[in-house]
């Protein structure tokens, strides 16, 4: 009896880790429309591929604005200015933006080798490169959206 | 026997990591650094961005009455190759041997107008290339940071060699 509860148990904290982790994705990429007044867009997106399980937080100036998965993207509105994304699992690694107003970025993550976890790779892309990338990622819902029923 | 042969084996590791692993930086044109830097110039700046990465012979102030005005672009490009997939099935990853590359190049124009027209341009290109392992390895933002004080130190020394034709622009006679 012990023995089922406790089974029953841990495969209910796997299944609980596993729906944790996994993201509520939107839409596939569409475009945002319009830039806001004196706002800066940049695209943070990842494409399917290796390191498909590793998943980390892309950090703007130290502050978290998203958490990329294989297959994502979010578009994030920023003030103009110098911009340093980072990011971290066992290694961490940064790129740097300086934001203008009224303009659009695009901000790739990747994961590279690790040692133990594999590593996020940040690069800042042209847009012809990016556009043909982003098409298949899929929005990242910020945190309020994903509470939605 | 065996002694002998581990240490060329050494060697030779040691050898490709010294060649794989090296990061390189080069300036175009290539100028040496000035030790001292002074204002050769003074007129209004068009630039958006740091300050510290604007050139120190210029200074912001008012329109003279020659009428010359600064303007200080800089771009970037990035790029990243990697040999993952091979680098997970090679042993010598794990021993720091490289498993790829960040490549940043970073270009600065300084444009000295007279009223509308060009009458002067200076620009400078920084290329870096820097290898990345398992345990070490650069980012964009540092290179980034590097390329553009590289830039910067780069037009000073132009701009200092061309000190003659400056002191010329901010005479009442240029252009006339």
């Amino acid at each position: 009896m012990k023995r089922t509860i406790s089974q029953a148990l841990l495969i209910g904290i796997l299944l609980g880790t596993a729906t944790a982790c996994a993201p509520t994705l939107g839409q596939i990429y569409k475009p945002v429309d319009v830039i806001p007044k004196d706002k800066a867009l940049v695209y943070i997106y990842r494409t399917s591929g290796m390191g498909a399980a590793v998943y980390y937080d892309v950090k703007a100036n130290g502050r978290v604005v998203t958490t990329l998965y294989s297959g994502t993207y979010y578009p994030y509105i920023t003030d103009p200015g110098e911009i340093e994304f980072s990011a971290k699992t066992e290694a961490s690694d940064s790129a740097t933006i300086d934001a203008k107003a009224g303009q659009t970025y695009y901000l790739k993550g990747t994961v590279g080798i690790g040692f133990i976890i594999g590593h996020p790779h940040l690069t800042v892309v042209p847009a012809e490169e990016a556009e043909k990338e982003i098409v298949e990622c899929k929005l990242l819902l910020e945190p309020k959206e994903r509470a939605k029923p | 026997m065996y002694e002998k042969w581990f240490r060329g084996c050494t060697i030779l590791m040691l050898f490709l990591f010294a060649c794989a692993g090296c990061s390189t930086v080069s300036v175009t044109p290539n100028l040496s650094i000035l030790n001292k830097v002074s204002v050769l110039i003074k007129g209004p700046i068009q630039y958006v961005g740091k300050s510290e990465y604007l050139p120190r012979t210029i200074s912001e102030g008012s329109i003279s009455e020659y009428g010359l005005t600064f303007r200080f672009t800089t771009t970037e490009a990035q790029e990243r190759s990697g040999w993952d997939v091979l680098a997970l099935f090679n042993p010598l990853t794990l021993f720091g041997f490289p498993t790829g590359d960040l490549t940043s190049t970073v270009t600065g124009r300084l444009e000295i107008l007279k009223e509308t027209a060009i009458i002067k341009s200076y620009t400078a290109t920084c290329v870096q290339k820097a290898s990345k392992g398992i345990y070490y390895g650069e980012n964009f933002s540092r290179l980034r940071r590097k390329g553009l004080l590289a830039v910067r130190d780069n037009i000073e020394t132009q701009m200092s060699q061309d000190r003659e034709f400056l002191e010329k622009a901010e005479s009442k006679t240029f252009l006339q």
